[in-house]
Order: structure tokens, then C-alpha cells, then sequence
């Protein structure tokens, strides 16, 4: 059975922004796996930040919650505490997750909620008109940096790496085919599933050409001490000798956060509780 | 009949269970006890002092001296100053009246410096002329190490031949419960539904967190998680979710979660907060306590939103108010905060009754069909609630339609931002049935207070004649007209509150029009000791 993807909501990225293949990706993958019945259309739930990205939760047909700018992470551990069988996809940007909610991206990785994470990374602030990220490269000239951003950029895949991410990717949105590919295998990855899927911005920080030139695409999931060294083959500089590997750098299945903590289904698990007087009889001395 | 007893040493020498023991000997002979407890930052060295104030009849509060001081401490010399007359002194330092050489007795039993402790303790029931076997009774809680803290009291008991001012009291009848805010808090949540209780350390929060984190019998789950912002977030993804959740925190963690406190006004979505105050600005006097937050937690969170903010003065109103909490939170979709602070979350207050639960916990989720409008205007402002995962269910912290979709229509935007005012005034009618605010005694001096200053001030106007005590519990929605009425009726007006500024008053003005310009206010991290309030009161009503 088919099933509708489509919101009434008229979209308002820019005309030609790769955002829209993300898209396209989220929703092939949500519905190939609704149609094969490997999940229910009602247990898909996506979580955003604020930024570009965050607006698809608007564009895509499933359980939402529109969070603040850097939170998508927490409200999606907050999720999987409250019912582990919801399936929740993680839209966040990177100013989102890797500026203002660093610190949810580390500490997540190392807890290993079940959840896939698609950061949309553009290397750059682009619905507050273009300053620096993270991601962007030293150098880079923008409205808050005109004389070029002072400091160097940060490599997400490696710092997931380190922090203990289960399942680590990079994917480019333009290839839409592996995109939609590996966030099916994200989703259906038991743990913190990451990919940093590079999304350059038509309007402020367009790196498809040197970006375009320099991917490759290599047979992952690899063993640890392979997927570090991959990972730091590229710094996410615009170091023009560099070659940017695609793919899935690593997959382990870990203990996740549910798990840990066994987690379930709340609401159903106790559609009733009751006032519990033996609580207080407990302080009787 | 009552007296005093200090207990004082340094950190990690056993003086809060040496209070602990004594507080439930006599409790369960029928007297009650209040326990209040004084520690710094640190975990050992420096000084620790708990103050035992018991009595025949209900206490709520302590004095600043004492009848009896067990001092055992390097630190703790100034006790001695802080005896009432006639009051005897135990210990191991020069200076006590009867000092013990706690070392060479406990070589001498093959104890562990540890039990230095109860040798004082044994010397003490001599002192106050108490069968040691009460005490060896409580002792039992020590497990393997009960036999050789036995016989160290033993030896203290038949040592101590100091002055001896016997106690004398008829056991009390009844069951009593000894009980501390951060219990009652902790008990009241998950009798009121409790799921999830989300948490990061900070004092003097901590204790709900760690009494959920090893709750046996009970089926929820208490997580610390990476921060306060880490934590609210996760909150509000669990109540989404369908889970009835709980976070706490103290002053500088709730100025973290600030921005997700607004988001909670924007999504709706059930969120209860214990909130114990420290006093501030900043990291301030973390292990003592203060009442100076009250403000930053009823205007906290940007944007118009309705929230409510309750303030138990005790812990029996701290376990009702709790399942208040819950009860409003998911009804209406708000966010409730249980104000508290340090004196009300670790003193250990003795009652002789269980608390009256006016409300039922429910989760209030319905059965959404498809096209689930998750921001339903209705007449009240309260839109049906549903768990994610039983329909496409959607939540927002943008301006948002009634289904939850991305607006910025101006028609819309009025719509949705006059639907959650009427919520306000839907919750002010629910919280006038809850008792918002309470009254007790009678007279023409009124004195106006909230939070854990009940206990003080409840011991105090006994012997303030013709004062009345008038408690606002509820914050916000202030209770207005009840406020403004009373003070009407009254000749002369009061407030008392742990802060520098005395907060209430401002609330008071801003909601009634009236100023109350006397202010009895304490801002030393120390709570109002009974006799100091009675001092105060009296001068203030000359």
C-alpha cells in the first residue's frame, strides 16, 4: 500500500537547494520501509532543530517535533526514554548540532539512543544569511567574518568516532540514491546512527564544485582504527589536493540507551496509576 | 516539654546518622522532632552540624541553642557558646564538660574510629537519662556493624559521669512519620503517576534524584543526563512520547533550561519541575538556603505563556502539592513548577497524620484519529493531548495551526496565542479549588509568607498574640483576590521570606494593588530559628 508522504505545506526552501534531495531521500526511505512493512507509518517521528534543515518538518508526512535550535538531539533521547519502539529520524544542521548542541552530539554518541541522526551540513549559518559554522573552512568570508573565519573547522565524523557513535556515515545530498541508501540502513541500525550528509548552500556557501570533484566512495563499515584514519582524510577544509571518502565509516550494535536504562512504552505499559499510600506509610517511624 | 540537641564534627564523622538515630528513637516514642541539617561544600574535613529540636507537640522549626551539644569536631569549639542555660556539653574537645578520650576507648574494643560516634551518643542517653536500649534499637540499621557500635555506646554510657538533666515525657500516641521534603517530593511524584524523573547533580536537588535513581518495587526510571539543557529537552521529547516526567534541578540549572521552559509554552507539552533554591546570585552558598528565585521562576521563560508554580511548606503539603502538580500539568498541558529549597528538601520534619490527595493522577491522553489536530482551539484553551506514535501527532516551538503545522499568518498567530490566554483563566478557576492560599490563627497582625518559612513562622505565632499566618502555596496563578482580601482585613502587615529583597511583596503589589512595606527578611543561607522569628514578629507588630 502507498502511503502519503506529502504535507499540505507550501515548502520555502531556495529554488535548487540540495535540502530538497534530503527530502526526497527521508521520504523514499520511510516509505519503502512502510510499504515492505518493516515499521508502521505512525511509529516514524522526526525531531528538528532551527535552521534550513529544521523546516522539514513541515515538508514530510510523519510525527514531528519542532524543537529549538541545537536541541533535536535531547528531545530525541527524551523520545526513545518515553516509548524505544517509535522509529525517530534526526534532522538537525550543522551550526545546530555541532555549534549550539555540541554538547547533546558527543554525550548522545556515547549513550547510544536508538535513532538515526542526518545532519545537514552546509558548512555555514544559512537562514541567518551566511556566517560561519564549525564545519566552515579558515578563511571562509562571511557577513559576522569579512576578513576571513579565523579559526579551523571541526571533523564531525571522527569526534563521533571517538565518543562511541554505533553506525558513522558521510553521504553527499546530491547522490540522492546512496543517501536514500544508507539512511534506510541509518534507521534500521539499532543505536546512535550518524550521517553527516553534505548539503552545500546555493545562496551562501556553495562548495558543490569542490566538493563534486573530490568524493569517493569506499566499502565500508570498516574496523575502528580504519574508519579513524578514514575519517581524517578530509578536515573539511578546501584544501585542494584532498579526497573526501563516502560511505559508511563504521557499525557496531552496542548496548543502547533504552536498553540501558530498560526503557518502555509508558503509556501503555501503565495506562493507569494510582495514588500509592504504602509511599508514605514507608516514612512511619 | 522540649529541648535542643547539637550535633557537630567534621564531615564524614557520622553526624548526620548520629542525628538520625536519635531523631527516630524518640519519634517513634511518640515525640516529634525536627531535624535541621547544616553542611558545607565538601565531602570531608570541615564542619557538619545538625540541630534536633524535639517536643511533645509538633515542631516545625529549630533554635540556634541548644540543651545538649555532642561536639566532636576539630571546627566545631563555637557550640559551646551556643548552649542554653544550663546546658551540658559532650565531646572530645578541651573545653566540654565531659570530654572522652574517644581513641583510646575504641583501641580498647577493637573499634573503628568511625564509632567515635557512639561512645558520644551512649554518653548523651546518659546525659538526658534515656534507656540506651532505645538507641542500641535504631543502632540496627548499622547491619554487621551494629554489634561494635553497641558496645562504643555502651562504653560511653557507663563512662559519662557528668551532669545528668533526665527528660521526661509520656510516650506520644499514634503513628508518626518522619520525613524530609526531598522524600516527600520524591514519594508524592510517584504516587501521582511518575514515569520518568530526568535530572543533572546539583544541590540541594540532588537527593529526589538519587532517592528515584534507587526506588525498589516501583516501576519508573530516574536518568541523569548530560546538562540541565540536555535534560528539559529530553523531558518534553519523553512527554511528546506519552511518559509522565519529572526534572529538578536548583537556581543555576533552571537558568539553563530556561529557553526550553518557553518551549514548553509553546508545545504544550506536560512537563512537573522540582526546583530547590540555594542562595544565589550564581553559584552563591550552594549547600545552604534561600528563597531569592521565587521571582525568576514565576516571570521565567520568554514569550507569554501560562505556567504554574507551587510552593509546599512542608513536606506532608510537599507530597499533596506534588500530586497537584502532576494532576494540572497533564490536564492542562502546562508546565508546573514545585517550588522548594534547600531548608524544606533536607530538614526532616516529624507528623502525626498522612497527607489528604484532593486529585487523581491521569494521563489525559486520548485516542486521536487520523488528521490528529494536536492544537485544537477550544473554549477552554486546553487541546486533547496524544501520545506520538498513535497518530501523525505534531509539536512545535514555532507559532504553529491547529495541527501543529508552521504558521506565520497573522490571523492564525492571534488565534493560537488567545487560545493559550484563555488557558490562563481556565487554570485560575482549577487552582481556586486547591486551596491556593491558608490561613492559621487569628488576629489583626498579619503575617504574609510562602515556602518553607511555614515551619518557623507556624512555631513562632504561638507566642506572637493576635497574629494570623497567611500562606500563599500557589505562586501563579496567584491567588488575588484571597491575598488582597485579607490584607484589607488586617491592621498591620508583614512579610517574612529568606531573601535579600523579600520577593512576595512585589508579587503581592502586582497582583492586589497593596505595598507591604515591612519585611522581615534573612538572607545568611540560614533558615529563621523559632525564637529569632518571635523576636522579630514582636518588634515588627510594636
Amino acid at each position: 500500500m502507498k502511503i502519503n508522504m506529502e504535507t499540505p505545506v507550501q515548502n520555502t526552501w531556495c529554488p535548487g537547494c540540495p535540502d530538497f534531495l534530503i527530502l526526497s531521500a527521508a521520504k523514499k526511505a520511510v516509505s519503502e520501509l512502510v510499504e515492505s512493512k518493516q515499521a508502521k507509518h505512525t511509529d516514524f517521528v522526526a525531531t528538528t532543530g532551527i535552521g534550513c534543515h529544521g523546516k522539514i518538518y513541515d515538508f514530510i508526512n510523519v510525527g514531528g517535533f519542532y524543537g529549538l535550535h541545537g536541541r533535536a538531539i535531547p528531545v530525541a533521547n527524551g523520545i526513545v526514554l518515553g516509548n524505544p519502539n517509535l522509529k525517530v529520524m534526526v534532522f538537525a544542521g550543522d551550526g545546530d548540532a555541532y555549534a549550539e548542541g555540541i554538547s547533546h552530539f558527543v554525550h548522545s554518541a556515547r549513550m547510544n539512543p536508538n535513532y538515526a541522526l542526518f545532519v545537514h551540513n552546509n558548512k555555514i549559518f544559512a537562514l541567518t544569511t551566511g556566517q560561519m559554522t564549525p564545519t566552515t573552512e579558515k578563511g571562509f568570508k562571511g557577513k559576522s567574518t569579512p576578513k576571513g573565519a579565523p579559526f579551523i573547522p571541526m571533523n564531525p565524523i571522527s569526534i563521533a568516532l571517538e565518543f562511541g557513535a554505533s553506525f558513522v556515515a558521510r553521504e553527499y545530498a546530491v547522490d540522492i540514491k546512496n543517501l536514500t541508501k544508507t539512511m534506510k540502513a541509518a534507521i534500521k541500525h539499532k543505536g546512535f546512527a550518524f550521517i553527516d550528509i553534505l548539503q552545500p548552500c546555493l545562496s551562501f556557501h556553495d562548495f558543490t564544485e569542490y566538493v563534486g570533484k573530490r568524493i569517493y566512495r569506499f566499502k565500508g563499515p570498516l574496523e575502528y582504527t580504519k574508519a579513524m584514519k578514514k575519517a581524517k582524510e578530509w578536515d573539511y577544509s578546501m584544501n585542494p589536493k584532498a579526497k573526501i571518502p563516502m560511505g559508511i565509516f563504521y557499525k557496531e550494535r552496542r548496548q543502547t540507551l533504552e536498553e540501558a536504562v530498560d526503557s518502555k512504552t509508558w503509556h501503555t505499559a501503565h495506562p493507569k496509576r494510582k495514588i500509592n499510600a504504602r509511599l508514605w506509610d514507608s516514612f512511619k517511624v | 516539654m522540649e529541648f535542643q540537641i547539637t550535633i557537630a564534627g567534621e564531615a564524614g564523622q557520622g553526624i548526620a546518622r548520629s542525628a538520625d538515630l536519635i531523631s527516630r528513637d524518640f519519634v517513634s516514642r511518640g515525640l516529634y522532632v525536627f531535624n535541621y541539617r547544616d553542611y558545607g561544600s565538601l565531602i570531608r574535613g570541615g564542619e557538619n552540624f545538625n540541630l534536633l529540636r524535639i517536643s511533645n507537640k509538633p515542631v516545625y522549626s529549630n533554635n540556634w541553642k541548644s540543651d545538649f551539644a555532642l561536639v566532636f569536631g576539630r571546627f566545631s569549639g563555637h557550640h559551646l557558646k551556643k548552649l542554653n542555660m544550663g546546658g551540658t556539653s559532650i565531646g572530645t574537645l578541651p573545653g566540654v564538660k565531659t570530654s572522652f578520650n574517644t581513641h583510646d576507648m575504641l583501641k580498647k574494643i577493637g573499634a573503628p574510629s568511625i564509632s567515635a560516634n557512639s561512645i558520644l551518643l551512649g554518653a548523651l542517653y546518659k546525659a538526658m537519662d534515656q534507656p540506651l536500649n532505645n538507641l542500641m534499637t535504631q543502632m540496627n540499621v548499622f547491619g554487621k556493624h551494629a554489634g561494635i557500635n553497641k558496645k562504643a555506646a555502651q562504653l560511653g554510657y557507663d563512662q559519662y559521669g557528668g551532669q545528668v538533666k533526665p527528660i521526661s515525657f509520656s510516650k506520644g500516641k499514634g503513628p508518626r512519620y518522619f520525613v524530609s521534603g526531598s522524600e516527600a517530593v520524591a514519594y508524592g511524584a510517584v504516587s501521582s503517576g511518575l514515569d520518568l524523573y530526568l535530572a543533572y547533580p546539583m544541590t540541594p536537588a540532588t537527593p529526589v534524584l538519587h532517592l528515584l535513581a534507587n526506588l525498589k518495587n516501583q516501576d519508573i526510571r530516574a536518568v541523569q543526563l548530560e546538562n540541565e539543557i540536555g535534560v528539559i529537552n529530553a523531558a518534553l521529547g519523553a512527554g511528546y512520547a506519552g511518559a509522565t516526567t519529572m526534572i529538578g534541578t536548583s537556581g543555576g540549572g533552571y537558568a539553563l533550561m530556561g529557553e526550553a521552559l518557553s518551549l514548553q509554552g509553546m508545545s504544550e507539552i506536560p512537563l512537573v519541575v522540582y526546583m530547590a533554591m540555594r542562595p544565589g546570585p550564581a553559584t552563591g552558598i550552594p549547600t545552604y538556603t534561600g528563597q531569592g528565585d521565587m521571582k525568576f521562576v514565576v516571570n521565567g521563560g520568554h514569550g507569554d505563556y501560562s505556567k504554574v508554580v507551587i510552593a509546599p511548606g512542608d513536606p506532608l503539603e510537599a507530597f499533596e502539592r506534588t500530586t497537584e502538580a502532576f494532576y494540572l500539568s497533564q490536564k492542562y498541558r502546562v508546565l508546573n513548577v514545585i517550588l522548594s529549597d534547600k531548608h524544606l528538601a533536607e530538614s526532616n520534619y516529624t507528623f502525626d497524620k498522612k497527607p489528604v490527595v484532593k486529585v487523581k493522577p491521569q494521563r489525559f491522553l486520548t485516542k486521536p484519529g487520523k488528521n490528529f489536530k494536536s492544537y485544537k482551539v477550544t473554549a477552554d484553551g486546553v487541546s486533547p493531548r496524544a501520545a506520538a506514535g498513535t497518530s501523525l501527532v505534531r509539536a512545535t516551538s514555532y507559532e504553529h495551526d491547529e495541527f501543529g503545522y508552521t504558521t506565520e499568518d497573522r490571523g492564525i498567530a492571534n488565534t493560537m496565542i488567545e487560545k493559550r490566554l484563555r488557558k490562563a483563566r481556565t487554570l485560575e478557576k482549577a487552582v481556586s479549588k486547591l486551596s491556593p492560599v491558608k490561613t492559621y490563627g487569628t488576629g489583626d497582625n498579619l503575617v504574609i509568607s510562602w515556602g518553607s518559612t511555614k515551619g518557623a513562622i507556624l512555631d513562632a505565632i504561638k507566642e506572637v498574640k493576635g497574629t494570623k499566618f497567611l500562606q500563599i502555596v500557589y505562586l501563579k496563578p496567584f491567588p488575588s483576590s484571597r491575598v488582597k482580601t485579607l490584607i484589607e482585613k488586617s491592621k498591620n502587615v508583614v512579610i517574612v521570606e529568606n531573601s535579600a529583597t523579600g520577593q512576595i511583596a512585589d508579587l503581592i503589589a502586582e497582583n492586589t494593588g497593596h505595598s507591604a512595606s515591612k519585611k522581615i527578611l534573612k538572607y545568611d543561607g540560614r533558615p529563621f530559628g523559632q525564637k529569632e522569628l518571635v523576636a522579630k514578629l514582636r518588634r515588627a507588630f510594636k
